[in-house]
């Protein structure tokens, strides 16, 4: 019975299709669709579930975005700790012993730095920066308290958090060094700035507005190069050798990030 | 646009063919194929197949009444749609207005075997042709394009009373045609 329901709807459908073309078109014509509706649908077991359905993968998803992200960032900088410091050094421990190095007036360059800090592994880092020079908490707010007032506390060069020192790539809690010289330190922030001026800023300590810069930084205080230089903190060579590096890790085909 | 302009664009392989065509019938088309399908998604790939449909079918194809024939064949995408995707279902007026139609019609009626479509088809017509302007305007509207009763009111400025009756009067005419034709076991039983 319901099958011949069914075919009565269906040939009852198709006599209504040989209605002739001008009747039809007579009435149509006289239609004025301002809008067009949709019928009432007829909501069934089907359609809510469709969409529960969907809610609930997209709700897992974003569960395990939020899980796995921070977990490989966390494991990313762990095994680079744990490689890097070929043992139980830890990372403040690798901190201070680059900073209480007893070797002064040393130039880190690329070559010099890769041979003698093999222990510090960049391979779990998506980088290959001059030096790694981990940074701890302690370090950072120091260093973001020097910054404050070494730009003014100018809002345009704003600090990050710890966290977001650490998270963002591709430094993850790492600044690159290119000299350091007693307690001098002369560091690349390198920010990722877009042609169009917008700040996109990878790993740096700060946000900045203006790309290629290079900082020094001593008695938790920050100079720029000129002022290092006109201080007689770096002599012309240093200098010179500090924008070979600099450009080097900037242009030379990424080779540092 | 002229419809006669149009189709030759189409005979042209002129792509405006598309364009003038969804600007002149565009908003008619989303309509007709809105009265059957329940989501507005569903409306726009009606459309859109309706469009590459035209596209494929003319040439060889010279509709005499484009408008008509455009209307045809969203009508028709538009139920095949509808069928594809749990049809009765969703498009609820579509079941109100067939299930209204299909009062005209005797339950013993076998319509597997004796039910010839065309034929029908032409006795519907001639039956309109006969019962006036509005009536027709009426019954087309209710029956073909599936339009509820307030969007007759809001199409003829009629009350809903007087379109139920026109429709009821044109029902019973209809039974009568079609049993007159020969249609076995036709009644002239109409709600």
């Amino acid at each position: 019975m319901e099958l011949e329901n069914k075919l009565r709807k269906k040939r009852m459908l198709e006599a209504l299709d040989y209605i002739d073309d001008d009747i039809i078109s007579s009435t149509v014509k006289k239609i004025t669709p301002d809008d067009y509706r949709v019928a009432e649908p007829v909501m069934t077991w089907r359609t809510p579930l469709k969409h529960w359905r969907q809610y609930l993968a997209l709700a897992a998803c974003l569960l395990l975005l939020s899980i796995a992200f921070p977990l490989f960032n966390y494991v990313a900088v762990f095994i680079s700790n744990l490689t890097g410091s070929a043992g139980s050094e830890s990372t403040e421990a690798i901190s201070s012993e680059l900073i209480d190095t007893d070797e002064t007036d040393q130039h880190f360059t690329t070559e010099s730095l890769e041979t003698e800090q093999p222990n510090l592994s960049t391979e779990s880092v998506y980088t290959e920066p001059v030096f790694q020079y981990v940074i701890s908490r302690e370090e950072f707010d120091e260093m973001t308290e020097a910054w404050k007032k070494f730009r003014n506390n100018d809002k345009a060069y704003l600090t990050r958090t710890y966290e977001e020192f650490s998270y963002y790539y591709p430094c993850q809690g790492f600044v690159c060094v290119y000299m350091k010289k007693d307690d001098l330190l002369v560091f690349c922030c390198h920010s990722s700035v877009t042609l169009y001026g917008e700040m996109t800023v990878a790993g740096c300590l700060f946000t900045l507005p203006q790309m290629e810069e290079i900082w020094v930084y001593k008695d938790k205080e920050f100079l720029s190069l000129t002022q290092a230089y006109n201080s007689g903190l770096l002599n012309e060579n240093e200098i010179k050798e500090l924008s070979e590096i600099h450009y080097e890790h900037l242009y030379s085909e990424n080779k540092y990030g | 646009m002229d419809d006669r302009r149009i189709i030759e664009l189409f005979f042209a392989r002129d792509e405006r063919a598309i364009s003038e065509t969804e600007k002149k019938y565009g908003a008619l088309c989303r309509y007709i194929a809105g009265n059957v399908l329940a989501s507005r998604e569903d409306v726009e790939e009606c459309v859109s197949d309706v469009m590459l449909a035209l596209w494929n079918a003319i040439p060889p194809k010279d509709p005499e009444d484009f408008c008509a024939y455009l209307s045809k064949t969203v009508r028709n995408r538009a139920y095949e749609i509808s069928r594809s995707a749990n049809a009765w279902k969703r498009g609820g007026n579509v079941t109100v207005v067939g299930e209204e139609f299909m009062s005209t019609l005797d339950d013993g009626t076998d319509l597997a075997s004796d039910f010839e479509a065309k034929r029908m088809g032409k006795v519907i017509s001639d039956l309109l042709r006969r019962v006036g302007e509005a009536n027709k305007d009426i019954f087309v509207m209710r029956y073909w394009l599936g339009m509820s009763h307030a969007q007759i009111v809001q199409q003829t400025g009629y009350s809903e009373g007087k379109i139920k009756m026109s429709l009821k009067r044109t029902r019973e005419k209809l039974a009568e045609a079609l049993r007159k034709e020969g249609f076995t076991k036709w009644s002239s039983k109409t709600n």
